[in-house]
């Protein structure tokens, strides 16, 4: 912040999927607003509609729209980050934030390594006027709180852990563009796409329902699929699933996979090894469905149901689904 | 084709993490190889296996860290070299710059490979930091490497499960996750040979460049609280299945 001005300045990466804002930036922006700061949104001209609705529903702020088309093979990551710098620099911004998604986690460091500034990936605790920041270090086996004194720093949020604060507010538009120069090193030779069927992003889902070994065969990922198509939840998956074969690594959630934040998350046919802890332990409801009694889950868990999963996962759904369609002739 | 791998030394994955006062962890904890620095090793020597050349680890770390070098070099790799720094929580803007500076005393590389991240400080920056050092592009989170003619293809998982290949000339850095390779496991003869292979020490303030060592300002650490007891639900499945339902939206109130 610059002498004399006590206001600390707070950017926003405003990260979008499919020209929607992400769900978790409503967490984003009120740990942005803290303490007063002011707020400049950072998103791309052609979201900008999007964009201003989400800031000016959030306290709103000013919104510096990335202007331009990409060149033939820019790989977009790349734009991204170099934009976030050079507003950074630009505006004399105190904090450049976004939230820990898997393109926040590859946009947030890269564009702290061109500031040279310092960065936190996974926050879930910021406030921007005192520097103060909580995360998890070790896999989440010890919670660290720092105080971050060096401006411009960067500070990545995880999905879910900070509450939305609705405020409507003004917005004032900018555009940027012409000092964005992107590393034309890196090209995008290609883009193989994947359906996810419109399943929310593993790292922001509010609902997870994760399989283990005893998931047996891919096939059988089926049954987690159709519960969380009643529940809205993203499939997860272990370790020990992902090296069988069973799912592919993306669906890993774990140390060395995503770390998740949701409501809840359901695990099934694991046994809770410290590694899968790491990747889900600030779930705030850990459900477990195990036929193993003296599986160490159970002792990290607040629901239950000892069973075995291919009967255990099928009632669930089945219930889930009554209980909805109860809920719905009730309204 | 000359390789530099960054490793680092972190705490077991499995292992209980104890405190050692407000701002610092028992540091006797069993030490491991970062699992994703092992498969950036692991790439390394397929590199060499096929092109030929040397593959150099580079860590930065107190002196006990000369256990990730030897971890590495038991798989294969042909030395390295320790950049002393005897900080609990360095800088990353630190390590990348002595880092950095490390790679440029080897006299460059063609490649230097890294994890994504390290699994203690969970931070995914080193990779980025090196390379804009250096002035070289960098690429995080391969899961595929091919060369040819000077110029790394890469397959990285992108947003939303998509996969991007990408291209970038070398020299480059580029950091290693799952999916890339299996990582082999040293055999006893090859764990008591890495013990005799040549491991440089280094002082970051005999590197150019490195900088002065500071700390990220850790001001406190504590150990999360531990859950509940669990309610375990037993006894007829379809009754256990609503009584769960029932509970996560009255109680727990997450559905």
């Amino acid at each position: 912040m610059s002498p004399g001005d006590p206001i600390p300045s707070v950017g926003v990466f405003l990260e979008t999927s499919g020209g929607v804002p992400r769900p978790a930036l409503a967490g984003a922006l009120a740990a942005a607003r803290g303490g007063g700061a002011r707020v400049t949104g950072l998103a791309s001209a052609s979201e900008a509609e999007a964009c201003a609705s989400l800031l000016g529903a959030h306290g709103g702020g000013r919104l510096v729209l990335l202007t331009g088309e990409p060149a033939a093979g820019e790989w977009s990551p790349s734009r991204i980050a170099a934009f976030l710098a050079a507003v950074v620099r630009a505006e004399g911004l105190d904090w450049l934030t976004g939230i820990a998604s898997p393109l926040g986690r590859e946009v947030l460091p890269r564009a702290a390594a061109l500031l040279d500034a310092p960065l936190v990936t996974d926050a879930f605790r910021f406030d921007p006027a005192t520097g103060a920041v909580r995360q998890a270090l070790y896999g989440g086996r010890v919670v660290a709180d720092l105080l971050l004194a060096a401006r411009p720093a960067v500070v990545g949020l995880r999905p879910n852990a900070i509450a939305p604060a609705p405020a409507a507010g003004p917005v004032e538009r900018s555009e940027f563009g012409d000092a964005v120069v992107p590393d034309a090193r890196i090209r995008l030779v290609r883009v193989e796409r994947r359906d996810r069927s419109g399943r929310p992003e593993l790292s922001e889902a509010r609902v997870v329902i994760s399989g283990g070994r005893p998931m047996a065969k891919r096939e059988n990922f089926g049954l987690l699929f159709d519960c969380a198509s009643v529940l809205g939840a993203a499939v997860g998956a272990s370790r020990a699933a992902v090296d069988a074969g069973m799912a592919p690594h993306e669906m890993q959630v774990g140390l060395t996979g995503k770390t998740v934040n949701p409501d809840l998350y359901i695990a099934c046919g694991i046994s809770g090894s410290v590694q899968h802890f790491a990747g889900m332990k600030t779930s705030k409801v850990i459900v477990a469905i195990n036929n193993d009694p003296s599986a160490p889950i159970w002792s990290k868990c607040d629901y239950g149901i000892v069973a075995d999963l291919f009967t255990a996962v099928p009632a669930l759904t089945a219930a889930l689904k009554s209980a909805a369609a109860v809920a719905g002739g009730r309204t | 084709m000359k390789i530099l791998v960054l490793v680092k030394q972190v705490p077991d994955s499995a292992a209980a993490i104890k405190l050692a006062g407000p701002a610092a962890i028992d540091r006797s904890v069993k030490a491991i190889l970062n699992p994703y620095d092992e498969i950036a090793v692991e790439e390394a020597l397929r590199i060499r296996e096929r092109e030929g050349g040397e593959v150099v680890l580079v860590t930065l770390g107190p002196p006990a860290a000369d256990g990730a070098l030897r971890a590495g070099i038991a798989m294969g790799a042909d030395r390295g070299v320790l950049v002393s720094c005897d900080l609990a929580f360095p800088d990353p803007r630190f390590a990348g710059r002595a880092l950095a500076a490390a790679v440029a005393a080897e006299g460059g590389a063609d490649i230097v490979l890294a994890g994504l991240r390290s699994i203690d400080a969970d931070g995914w920056q080193i990779p980025y930091r090196v390379a804009a050092v250096l002035g070289w592009p960098a690429v995080n989170g391969v899961t595929k490497l091919e060369l040819a003619e000077r110029v790394a293809t890469v397959t990285r998982e992108a947003d939303g499960g998509d996969l991007e290949v990408l291209s970038l000339p070398l020299p480059c850095v580029l950091g290693a996750n799952r999916g890339l390779n299996q990582p082999r496991y040293p055999k006893l003869p090859d764990l008591m040979g890495a013990k005799k292979k040549p491991v440089r020490v280094v002082g970051p303030k005999a590197l150019a460049g490195a900088g002065e060592p500071a700390v990220l300002g850790v001001t406190g650490l504590e150990l999360p609280p531990p859950r509940r007891a669990a309610r375990v639900l037993e006894g007829d499945l379809t009754v256990a299945a609503a009584e769960l339902v029932r509970l996560l939206r009255e109680e727990a109130k997450v559905l």
